[in-house]
C-alpha cells in the first residue's frame, strides 16, 4: 500500500510495452501505481480512419514532409519523429520513428517477436567483439516464457531458430503461447526454391493472435501491421496500459517529464513534469521505472542535471546515451518469372537465418535476411503512370509487379560504439523549450563486411528464384530498432544499469527496454525488452 | 457480353472493361453512357460537368466508374488548374475526332501534342492513385476504390481491408 508520504509506490516514465508491463504487473498486485505519457490518447478507430483518408500514407521516401506519413498525431508538446523532431549529426542519419502516445511504439511494429539464442548473450568472450552479457540466456528464459503470455506471442515450435535447419533453438521449457498463421503462397514457393540453395526457412514469432487472446481477435490478413492493425489482432502497448488502469493504475497523458531528482544519498526523490500549457507539476514515488524508448529516456536523464550530478541521472559511468544501435540494413528489390503474390495475409513472416552465428562473427556480423510481404501496389503505380504507362497495359504492369516483385532486406548485428550517442540538442527545442534528442551515429568495417556477405547472399537468392535484380540499397537503411543507451553491466564504472536492470547510482530507479541491452544480436529486440521487464516487475513486487 | 480477361474473377461486377460497357450500351439502344462520347460528348459536358467528366474518365481508365467520385475528382483538379475545363474540351475533342473506341486504340494512334496526353494522365494517375495533387497539397479522393488495387483484386487485400482470417495459403487463381 501506498505511504502517504509518496504519490505512488511507483511511477512509470513512459507508457509503452516495457512500461506498461510493469505497470500492469504492479497494479494487479495492488500496488499504486502512476504512469506518465508525454502524448495524448488514441483511438485504434480514428487512428485507421486517419490513416485510410491520408493522401500520403507511411512511407519512408515522405518522411521528410512534417507529420507526414503516420496516421498518429504530432502535438507541439510530443512532435512526431515523421517530422523534423530528431536532430542528427555524424556520418550515418538515424532516421528513426518512435511514437510518442499511450501505448507507445508498438502501435506501429512489424511485431515480430524473437527470443535471442544463448551465444548471442557472449559475443565478447566467444568471438571478440562487442560485449557479453552480465547475464545468460538461461537466466532469460523463464522470463522470456512470460513475456511470450503477456504479449500473446504466436510462433512454430520446434524451429530452429539459429537457421541451421537443426532441432529446436533456442531452448524452450514452454510452447509458444498461439501456433503460427497459415504459411503464404509466396512463402512455400520460397521455402521451396531456397531450399536448394541451403537457405533453411524460418517462420518468425510475432504479436498476431492465431485464436482469440484475451480481447484480441484473430488476425485477418489486412496486411497493415506497420502503421496500424485496424482490429487490434496485433499486441501493442495500449493493451498493458489498459489492463494497468482497470487494477486501479492512473495514467497521466500529456505530461512530459522533463526532470528526474535525486538525493545526496543517491535516492530519487521525485521527478518534474510539463502540460501542454507549460505548467510543472512535481510528483514523489518509492521507486520509479523509466521507460519512455531508448532515445528519450537517455536525453530525460541526461537532462536531469543538478550540483551533485552534473552530468545527469544514472550517469556517473558517462554511459548513458552512448552505444546507440540499429540493425542498420540493405535491401534488393528483385523481379521474379512467376508470381508470388507478396502481401497475403500480415506482413512479414519468412525469415532466413543460415548466418545468424558461428565463428564468422569474428569477422563479420551475423544477419537476418527478410522478404517484405506488404502489398507492393501503391509503392509501384505512381512510377509506372509517370513513365506513361496508360491503357490496358497499365492494369497489365500493376498486376505483374504485384505479383512477382520482392523486397529483400537483412538487419545486421551493430557493435556498441562509445561516440554512436544521444545527446540533448544544444540549439533545437520543443514547444515546452525541452531540448530534442541529437543522435550521432556511424558504422565501422565490421559492418562493411557483413554488407558485403550480405549483399552475396540477396545475389544468391536472385539467381535461385530466376529473378531480374531491380535494385540495391546499401545506404544504411535505419530499422528502427533503438538499443544501448543505458547499457547493462556488472562494472558501474562502464555501464548505467546492473543486471536486474536497477541504474547502479540509485537503488530505487529501474531502466526498462531494449536501451539496456549491451549486445544486439540481428534479431528485432522487443520480446527480450518485454522479457527484462516482466523480470523488473518481479523485482519490484519483492521490494516495493 | 464478354468480361475483359484481364479483370476477370471474384472483381468481374467492378470490371466490366469500357468497351464492353460501348456494346452493352449500344446494344440497349444507345443510351447517354460512353456511345456519346464519339457523337455528343461537349453537349453532355455543357449539361453536366461531373458525369462528362466521368465518362471521359471511363474512357481512358476502361473502368465502369462511381459519378460521386468522378463529381470530386473534377473538382478537386479544377482546384489546382485553371485551365482544366479548356484541356478537357481539348481532350475529349481530339477522342471524338479520332473515333475509336476504347483508351487502347486511342494510344495506338500515338498522340503528338504534349498536353493532351498530360490531361489524360493527370486524370488516369488520379483514379489510380485515389489522390489529387502534389505531396504537399494531396487531397485523398478515394484509398478503398483507388483502381490501382483493381488488377489485383481478390487476391491482395487492399491493406486494412483484409479477407479474414486464414484466407490464405493456397495458390491464387492465375486467372486473375
Amino acid at each position: 500500500m501506498a505511504n502517504d508520504a509518496y504519490d505512488a509506490d511507483l511511477i512509470v516514465i513512459g507508457s509503452g510495452v516495457m512500461g506498461g508491463i510493469v505497470a500492469a504487473n504492479l497494479a494487479k498486485a495492488g500496488k499504486k501505481v502512476i504512469i506518465l505519457e508525454a502524448g495524448p490518447r488514441v483511438d485504434r478507430r480514428e487512428i485507421v480512419e486517419t490513416f485510410r483518408n491520408a493522401p500520403v500514407k507511411l512511407s519512408l521516401a515522405n518522411a521528410k514532409l512534417q507529420g507526414a506519413g503516420s496516421p498518429f498525431p504530432s502535438l507541439p508538446h510530443a512532435p512526431s519523429t515523421y517530422g523534423d523532431y530528431l536532430q542528427f549529426e555524424g556520418p550515418i542519419k538515424y532516421n528513426t520513428s518512435y511514437l510518442r502516445v499511450v501505448g507507445g511504439t508498438t502501435w506501429h511494429f512489424g511485431s515480430a517477436l524473437w527470443r535471442m539464442i544463448p551465444n548471442d548473450f557472449k559475443l565478447q568472450s566467444l568471438y571478440g567483439r562487442g560485449r557479453d552479457w552480465p547475464i545468460s540466456y538461461d537466466d532469460l528464459e523463464p522470463f522470456y516464457n512470460k513475456a511470450e503470455l503477456e504479449l500473446g506471442v504466436t510462433g512454430l515450435d520446434g524451429q530452429d531458430e539459429s537457421g541451421q535447419g537443426g532441432g529446436p533453438m533456442p531452448p524452450r521449457t514452454m510452447p509458444f503461447p498461439m501456433r503460427q498463421l497459415n504459411s503464404s503462397y509466396m512463402f512455400e514457393t520460397l521455402a521451396e526454391k531456397l531450399a536448394v540453395g541451403g537457405f533453411n526457412p524460418v517462420l518468425e514469432p510475432h504479436g498476431r493472435a492465431s485464436r482469440p487472446y484475451g480481447n484480441r481477435p484473430v488476425c485477418a490478413g489486412n496486411n497493415n501491421c506497420n502503421p496500424v492493425c485496424p482490429i487490434g489482432a496485433k499486441y501493442d502497448g495500449s493493451m498493458h496500459i489498459d489492463e494497468a488502469e482497470r487494477h486501479g493504475a492512473k495514467l497521466l497523458d500529456n505530461s512530459v517529464v522533463y526532470k528526474i531528482e535525486a538525493g545526496d544519498d543517491g535516492k530519487i526523490t521525485g521527478i518534474w513534469y510539463k502540460k501542454p500549457d507549460n505548467s510543472e507539476h512535481k510528483l514523489t514515488a518509492k521507486y520509479f521505472v523509466l521507460a519512455a524508448y531508448g532515445i528519450e529516456s537517455a536525453k530525460l536523464l541526461l537532462i536531469s542535471t543538478s550540483a551533485k550530478y552534473p552530468n545527469g541521472i544514472a550517469n556517473s559511468s558517462d554511459q548513458v546515451g552512448r552505444n546507440l544501435m540499429d540493425h542498420t540494413g540493405i535491401s534488393m528489390n528483385m523481379l521474379t518469372k512467376e508470381d508470388m503474390w507478396p502481401g497475403e495475409g500480415p506482413t512479414e513472416l519468412l525469415v532466413y537465418l543460415n548466418q545468424r552465428d558461428g565463428e564468422f562473427r569474428k569477422d563479420y556480423p551475423s544477419y537476418k535476411i527478410k522478404v517484405r510481404n506488404t502489398v507492393p501496389t501503391a509503392q509501384m503505380t505512381e512510377g509506372f503512370i509517370k513513365k506513361g504507362i496508360l491503357g490496358s497495359k497499365l492494369d497489365a504492369e500493376i498486376r505483374k509487379y504485384s505479383a512477382r516483385s520482392l523486397n529483400w532486406a537483412i538487419d545486421f548485428e551493430p557493435l556498441p560504439l562509445a561516440e554512436n550517442r544521444v545527446t540533448p540538442s544544444k540549439t533545437k527545442f520543443d514547444a515546452l523549450g525541452i531540448p530534442v534528442p541529437s543522435l550521432y551515429y556511424s558504422i565501422t568495417d565490421y559492418w562493411n563486411a557483413g554488407r558485403d556477405r550480405g549483399l552475396q547472399d540477396l545475389n544468391k537468392i536472385a539467381q535461385l528464384l530466376d529473378a531480374e535484380v531491380l535494385s540495391t540499397d546499401v545506404k544504411w537503411q535505419n530499422r528502427q530498432h533503438v538499443m544501448g543507451t543505458t547499457r547493462m553491466g556488472d562494472d558501474p564504472n562502464d555501464s548505467v544499469v546492473d543486471r536486474d536492470c536497477r541504474t547502479h547510482d540509485h537503488h530505487n530507479m529501474f531502466i526498462a527496454g531494449t536501451s539496456v541491452m549491451p549486445s544486439a544480436s540481428c534479431m528485432n529486440p522487443t520480446l527480450t525488452g518485454a522479457a527484462l521487464s516482466v523480470r523488473i516487475a518481479e523485482q519490484l513486487l519483492r521490494e516495493v | 457480353m464478354s468480361i475483359d480477361t484481364r479483370n476477370s474473377g471474384s472483381a468481374m461486377s467492378h470490371s466490366f472493361h469500357r468497351r464492353d460497357l460501348l456494346r452493352a450500351t449500344v446494344a440497349v439502344g444507345g443510351l447517354a453512357a460512353l456511345a456519346g462520347l464519339a457523337t455528343s460528348l461537349s453537349a453532355a459536358a455543357a449539361n453536366d460537368d461531373a458525369q462528362s467528366f466521368t465518362q471521359l474518365s471511363e474512357f481512358l481508365t476502361g473502368y465502369k466508374l462511381d459519378p460521386v467520385l468522378g463529381a470530386r475528382y473534377l473538382a478537386a483538379f479544377a482546384k489546382r488548374s485553371k485551365t482544366l475545363h479548356a484541356d478537357i474540351a481539348v481532350l475529349q475533342q481530339i477522342i471524338r475526332q479520332s473515333g475509336v473506341s476504347n483508351m487502347d486504340a486511342f494510344l495506338a494512334l500515338k498522340p503528338t501534342d504534349p498536353n493532351v496526353m498530360k490531361t489524360a494522365t493527370l486524370i488516369v494517375s488520379g483514379w489510380y492513385l485515389g489522390v489529387v495533387g502534389e505531396p504537399a497539397d494531396a487531397e485523398l479522393i478515394t484509398y478503398e476504390e483507388a483502381l490501382m488495387y483493381r488488377p489485383t483484386k481478390g487476391i491482395l487485400p487492399v491493406p486494412t481491408y483484409g479477407p479474414g482470417p486464414n484466407a490464405w495459403g493456397p495458390k491464387p487463381d492465375s486467372k486473375i
